[in-house]
């Protein structure tokens, strides 16, 4: 009933976030005010995050911690396309992890709502197929190609056009 | 790569420009799924490639190629595209003029008639078939019938702008009154403009929707400017009007500005190129005054002289 109470929350309190396999975080509590999602685990004694294991929720937190003090976007100017992937030197150093764990920061990302770590992780892995072939994304990503020969070759010509740009 | 669930995987591919999208379009048929709509949504960017007008073309029905008979057009006939293509593109812009121009140089046959027939067949294709169409330009084309039909019942376009067209006013009233989606309209230097301000007038009072309307370069002249007046006074959602370069002269504009005080929502009215005049300055410089802008004498007669 009282989920409004922490909303201004000072520079020393800290709350408690528990991973789905048990580890606990002792988080700056405006971090948790910054994403609902996190806000609405906080505090409870048994309240654990499921779906998030220690290690992933550590790395998201670290994140977190990192921008504590970016400003807020506003959510509904985010879904234009073409969006630069510059990314910041820090974030590109944060997720240059191995796949798996870049992948679980996506997922964490997108099941927390933590829409800029989303949108960070999904930079990433677009930057990582630029200037790649089908078969070099295939196998950069392990992805089995289920078209027919001919199916993929009637895409490549009702495509082709997009090929040069 | 496999654990990421679809509205993730599109958040990825949402993220490249066209040429890596059409890799990860051959990667697999999921992916192919995800890519097609966003690689499309902009597929006007490249409209001007004659590649791309091949593939248009591949779109067309019975009707849209029943268009093109007169011409001798020997159009593609390759298999039937696997997708409806056109249905994900979101703005049409002048580039399919420039693509059709040189898609006809592929197959030698530039006349002005092919020209035009292929990008009526065309739009009325786009307008088909397209689920999400927002933004339509259509420069010198004879659009009419069905098309206009579907421009009247359409739900997704927001902006329309037609440029040098000549048209059947029936037609262009029923758009105006019928479509509920508009926002923004242009009638721009039409090739029929006589009648044109009286002809709508009546439609425009009954929409509610069209906040931004362009009517410039038409010779609307003096009862054209008249005509507006009635626009002026019952129409309560446009707030943007272009009336430049229609010669409307000192008695039409001395008629707009005297239903100026009797309209709440306009807040831009343009009048470059009209011979506004002496007599027309002083009216409209009155307006501001009665608005309560405290315009001075000296502001006032620099008004005049910039309206002329």
């Amino acid at each position: 009933m009282d989920n409004g109470t922490s909303n201004s929350a000072s520079e020393n309190e800290t709350i408690t976030l528990k991973s789905c396999d048990g580890i606990e975080f002792h988080i700056d509590a405006r971090i948790a005010n910054r994403y609902t999602l996190l806000n609405n685990w906080n505090g409870g004694e048994s309240a654990c995050i499921p779906n998030v294991n220690g290690k992933v929720l550590e790395k998201v937190l670290e994140w977190c911690e990192h921008h504590i003090n970016d400003p807020q976007l506003n959510c509904g100017d985010d879904d234009s396309r073409r969006r630069n992937t510059i990314i910041e030197e820090w974030d590109e150093n944060f997720l240059s992890c191995d796949q798996d764990m870049l992948f679980e920061i996506i997922l964490a990302a997108n099941y927390l709502e933590i829409k800029p770590l989303l949108d960070l992780g999904c930079k990433t892995v677009a930057n990582m197929m630029k200037s790649k072939s089908p078969e070099e994304i295939r196998s950069a990503f392990n992805i089995d190609n289920d078209y027919t020969p001919e199916e993929e070759e009637q895409f490549r010509k009702e495509n082709e056009w997009a090929e040069d740009y | 790569m496999n654990k990421l669930p679809n509205e993730c995987l599109f958040e990825v591919l949402n993220n490249l420009e066209t040429g890596p999208l059409f890799s990860c379009l051959l990667v697999n048929r999921l992916w192919c799924r995800i890519v097609i709509p966003i690689l499309w949504a902009t597929a006007d960017d490249h409209l001007h490639d004659a590649k791309l007008i091949r593939i248009c073309l591949l779109l067309l029905n019975a009707e849209e190629k029943q268009i093109l008979a007169p011409f001798e057009i020997t159009l593609p006939n390759d298999r039937t595209p696997l997708f409806e293509y056109a249905a994900y593109i979101t703005y049409i812009t002048d580039n399919l003029n420039i693509g059709v121009t040189y898609w006809l140089g592929t197959v030698n046959n530039s006349t002005a008639g092919s020209r035009d027939a292929i990008r009526c067949s065309l739009i009325a294709m786009f307008l088909r078939t397209s689920k999400d169409l927002k933004y339509l330009k259509v420069n010198g084309a004879v659009i009419q019938g069905q098309t206009m039909q579907d421009l009247c019942n359409n739900k997704t376009i927001i902006t329309l702008e037609l440029c040098n067209n000549s048209f059947n006013y029936e037609e262009l009233k029923e758009i105006i009154v019928k479509n509920s989606s508009l926002i923004s309209l242009t009638l721009h230097k039409s090739a029929n403009p006589q009648d044109l301000a009286s002809s709508i007038s009546d439609a425009l009072c009954k929409n509610t929707t069209i906040t931004t309307l362009d009517l410039s370069e038409n010779y609307l002249g003096s009862i054209g400017g008249e005509a507006m007046t009635k626009i002026l006074r019952e129409n309560s959602t446009i707030f943007s009007l272009d009336l430049g370069n229609n010669d409307i002269g000192s008695r039409g504009v001395i008629a707009i500005a005297g239903t100026l005080h009797e309209n709440h929502t306009l807040s831009s009215l343009i009048l470059n190129g009209n011979s506004v005049g002496d007599e027309g300055g002083k009216a409209l410089a009155k307006v501001l005054k009665i608005d309560g802008n405290n315009i001075g004498a000296e502001a006032e007669s620099y008004l005049q002289k910039f309206l002329v």
